[in-house]
C-alpha cells in the first residue's frame, strides 16, 4: 500500500511516516504544493494524507488537481482547522475524511485503513483477525462462526479500533479520543474507557474467544493475536 | 436635567429679574414724564389766560363772570382779584380734588400765579387732573406681563425648535453610541451638521470607533491564529507521543507520564479550539438560519452523553416540548445545549440529578452540584472556573454566553438551596 504525506511540517510528516511504515504501507513525502503535484502526475496512490495551509497555497487546489487528472486516490484531509465550512469543501472536492489536529497515529491509521478498504475492497465487508470476524455491514460480530452477543455501538466501535492497530499500544487517551470524539478531554474519560473494554472483554470470552486484549499497566491496551 | 432645559431655566430666571425690576422703573419714569409735561402745559395755559384778559381790555366784573362760569363748568381755571398788590413767584404743586362727577378723590396739579392785567393784580389758578397711580401701575403691569408672556412662549418654542434641529446630529451621535457594540465592528455612522463643534464631535467619535475596531481587529486575528498555529506543534507532540508508547522499554512510571502529557496536549488543543470557536462566532461567521426542532438536537446531546451520564449514576429527566422548533443557527445552537450538558454533568455529584425542560420558547437545564451558589457576575467570564477541575478549560459558560448574545437568547443563572444550579434561556 502506498502513501503520500503532503504536509509541510517535516516532524509531523517524519513522525507519521514512522508509524505507517511499521504498519506495512510506503510512505512518500512532499512538503509543498509543487512536490505534491510532481507525485501525484507520475504515481497512483492507495492515500493520501493533505494538509491544508502549506507554504505554497491552500490544499485544495490538490484536491482539484486530482478531480482534473481524474486520480481515485482516497484522500484524507489533515487540518489545523476545526472548521465546518472546511469540512464540507473538502467533502463536496472529492476528499474521503477529515481528520483535525492534533490527532492520534492509530486514530489516523484506523481512517487510512478505512478508506482504502471503501475504495478498494468495495464488496468486502468482512475483517478478519485471529478468530474474530466482524461484517461491517451488519455490525455483526463473530468467533470462530459463534456470534458474539450484541455489541453496544461504543463497543463495536472500540472493537474496530483494536482489530484496525493490532500489536500496537493504544493509549487510553487514545481510546477515549476516539470513542467521545468532542467530549473527550471534557472528563475523567478512563474510567469510561475501562468500563467498555471490560464489557467488551466480556462479551468476546462469553462467545469463547480468545483475550486479544492485553492491558498494559500505566498505560492502555494492546490487541495481539499471537499470529505473524 | 437636560442641557437645554438648563439653559432655559438661566435665561427664564433673568428675564423674569429683569420684568420684575423694570415695572417700578417704568413706573416712575412715565410719571415723572407726565408730570413734566402736565407742568408745560399748565404754564403755557396760564399764559394764554393772562394774553386773553390782556387782549380783551375785559374790567374786573366781566373777569369775575369768567371766574365764576369757569368754575361752574369745572373746567380747571380760576381767576381771582387780588385787593393789595402781590408778588409770590409761580408755583406749581399735587393737589387731590373730590371729583363730583366721578365720585372720589382725583390726584391733581395745580399752578397758582399772581398776574397784573389792566393794573389791577390777579391771582390764576390753572389745574389738570393726573392719571391716578394705581390705574399707572396696573396698565404698566399688564403691558409688561404681556409682553413677557410673549417672550416667555417664544424662548420656549424656539429653544425646543432649535434643540431639535440644531442639537439633532448630538442627539444622533449619542442615541449611536449607546447602542454601540465593538464586535459589531461596523463604523459610527454621523450626521452632517453645520456647527463646528459637533462635526469635531463626529470626527472624534468617528476616528476613535475606527482605531478600536482596528486594534480589536488585531487582537481577534492573533486569538485566531495563535490557536491555530499551535494545533500543528501539538499535533507533532501527540505523534512522537503515540510512537514512544510502542517501546517495549517503556516501564509503568514512563506510561503514566506519557498519558498525563497525552491528556494535557488534548485539553491544550480543546482550549484552542474553543478560542477559535469563540472568534469564530464573534466574527459573526454563523449566519445561516433554519428551522431547529429543539427535542432533536437535545437527543442528538443527550446520546453522546448517555453512557457518560450512566456511569456517574446521574438521574435523567427531561420534559421537552416534542417537535417544537425555533429559527436559528444549527450549529451554534448544538454547540449552546451541547455546552450547557458538558457543565450540568461536570460540576454534578455522583447519583444527582439533570433536568432538561422546554416549553413555550424557555428552555431550562439544572443539575445538582455545590452547596454555594456561583457569583452571577463571573459565571459568564471566560477562564472563570468553579472549581479544581483538573479537565475543565473555563470557557464552555462564555461559549455558551456568547452564542446566546449572538442568537439574541436571553441566559440566567438561579440558584435553588442546597445544590440546584439552572441555567434558563429565553429563545426570541
Amino acid at each position: 500500500m502506498k502513501l503520500l504525506i503532503i504536509e509541510d511540517n517535516t516532524d509531523l510528516a517524519e513522525s507519521t511516516s514512522k508509524y505507517l511504515s511499521v504498519e506495512g504501507y510506503i510512505c512518500e513525502m512532499a512538503y509543498n504544493i509543487e512536490k505534491a503535484f510532481e507525485k501525484i502526475q507520475l504515481y497512483e496512490y492507495d492515500c493520501i494524507l493533505l494538509d491544508i495551509s502549506l507554504p505554497d497555497g491552500s490544499g485544495f487546489t490538490v484536491l482539484e488537481e486530482l478531480k482534473r487528472l481524474n486520480k481515485q486516490d482516497g484522500v484524507i484531509i489533515i487540518s489545523a482547522k476545526d472548521s465546518l465550512d472546511d469540512k464540507l469543501k473538502g467533502l463536496v472536492i472529492g476528499a474521503d475524511d477529515y481528520l483535525t489536529k492534533p490527532f492520534h497515529l492509530a486514530e489516523l491509521s484506523m481512517r487510512i485503513m478505512a478508506v482504502i478498504r471503501r475504495k478498494k475492497f468495495n464488496g468486502n465487508n468482512l475483517l478478519q483477525l485471529g478468530d474474530i470476524t466482524v461484517n461491517l455491514v451488519e455490525k455483526a460480530v463473530f468467533c470462530k462462526e459463534l456470534k458474539v452477543d450484541k455489541l453496544s455501538p461504543k463497543e463495536f466501535d472500540l472493537l474496530l479500533f483494536f482489530m484496525s492497530s493490532p500489536k500496537r499500544v493504544l493509549t487510553k487517551g487514545t481510546i477515549a479520543e476516539h470513542l467521545m470524539g468532542d467530549n473527550a478531554d471534557l472528563f475523567d474519560n478512563f474510567d469510561v474507557v475501562y468500563a467498555h473494554v471490560k464489557n467488551l472483554k466480556k462479551k468476546l470470552k462469553q462467545a469463547g474467544c480468545t483475550d486479544y486484549i492485553k492491558t498494559i499497566y500505566g498505560m492502555g491496551y494492546k490487541f495481539e493475536t499471537g499470529q505473524e | 436635567m437636560k442641557l437645554l432645559h438648563k439653559t432655559l431655566r438661566i435665561y427664564l430666571i433673568f428675564s423674569l429679574i429683569i420684568f420684575i425690576v423694570s415695572i417700578p422703573v417704568i413706573y416712575y419714569l412715565v410719571q415723572d414724564l407726565w408730570i413734566t409735561d402736565v407742568d408745560e402745559s399748565l404754564v403755557y395755559q396760564k399764559e394764554k389766560i393772562v394774553k386773553g384778559l390782556t387782549n380783551n381790555n375785559l374790567d374786573s366784573t366781566s373777569i369775575s363772570r369768567f371766574s365764576q362760569l369757569a368754575g361752574n363748568f369745572d373746567v380747571g381755571i380760576e381767576v381771582i382779584p387780588l385787593i393789595d398788590d402781590n408778588t409770590a413767584k409761580d408755583s406749581i404743586y399735587d393737589n387731590n380734588f373730590y371729583d363730583e362727577t366721578r365720585l372720589h378723590i382725583e390726584p391733581f396739579r395745580e399752578l397758582t400765579s399772581i398776574v397784573k392785567v389792566n393794573d389791577a393784580w390777579y391771582k390764576i389758578i390753572v389745574r389738570k387732573d393726573l392719571v391716578e397711580s394705581r390705574d399707572l401701575i396696573q396698565g404698566i403691569v399688564l403691558v409688561q406681563v404681556t409682553f413677557f408672556i410673549l417672550l416667555l412662549l417664544g424662548i420656549i418654542l424656539l429653544n425646543s425648535y432649535f434643540s431639535r434641529k440644531i442639537w439633532k446630529p448630538f442627539y444622533f451621535i449619542l442615541s449611536k453610541l449607546r447602542t454601540y457594540k465593538i464586535d459589531s465592528e461596523e463604523q459610527i455612522e454621523v450626521e452632517p451638521s453645520d456647527v463646528e463643534e459637533f462635526n469635531q464631535l463626529n470626527q472624534s467619535v468617528q476616528h476613535l470607533t475606527a482605531t478600536n475596531i482596528q486594534i480589536y481587529k488585531a487582537q481577534k486575528e492573533f486569538t485566531e491564529n495563535a490557536a491555530h498555529e499551535t494545533q500543528t506543534p501539538l499535533a507533532v507532540v501527540k505523534n512522537q507521543l503515540d510512537l514512544l508508547a510502542q517501546d517495549n522499554q517503556i516501564n509503568q512510571n514512563q506510561s503514566e507520564i506519557i498519558n498525563k502529557i497525552d491528556r494535557n496536549i488534548s485539553l491544550l488543543s480543546k482550549l484552542n479550539r474553543n478560542l477559535l470557536l469563540l472568534a469564530k462566532i464573534e466574527n459573526k461567521q454563523f449566519n445561516k438560519t433554519e428551522t431547529i426542532v429543539v427535542s432533536e438536537v437535545m437527543n442528538e446531546v443527550y446520546e453522546a452523553f448517555d453512557e457518560h451520564i450512566k456511569l456517574m449514576g446521574i438521574h435523567f429527566s427531561s420534559f421537552v416540548s416534542e417537535n417544537k422548533s425555533i429559527d436559528s443557527n444549527p450549529q451554534l445552537v448544538h454547540s449552546l445545549l451541547f455546552n450547557l450538558m458538558t457543565n450540568a454533568i461536570k460540576y454534578n455529584v455522583r447519583d444527582g440529578l439533570i433536568e432538561v425542560y422546554f416549553k413555550n420558547n424557555t428552555f431550562c437545564i439544572s443539575n445538582t452540584g455545590s452547596n454555594s451558589p456561583l457569583p452571577e457576575d463571573k459565571v459568564f467570564e471566560r477562564f472563570y472556573k468553579q472549581s479544581t477541575h483538573a479537565e475543565s478549560v473555563g470557557l464552555g459558560l462564555a461559549i455558551v454566553k456568547k452564542i446566546c448574545d449572538s442568537l439574541n437568547f436571553k441566559i440566567s443563572y438561579q440558584f435553588n438551596a442546597p445544590n440546584k444550579h439552572s441555567f434558563t434561556i429565553l429563545f426570541n
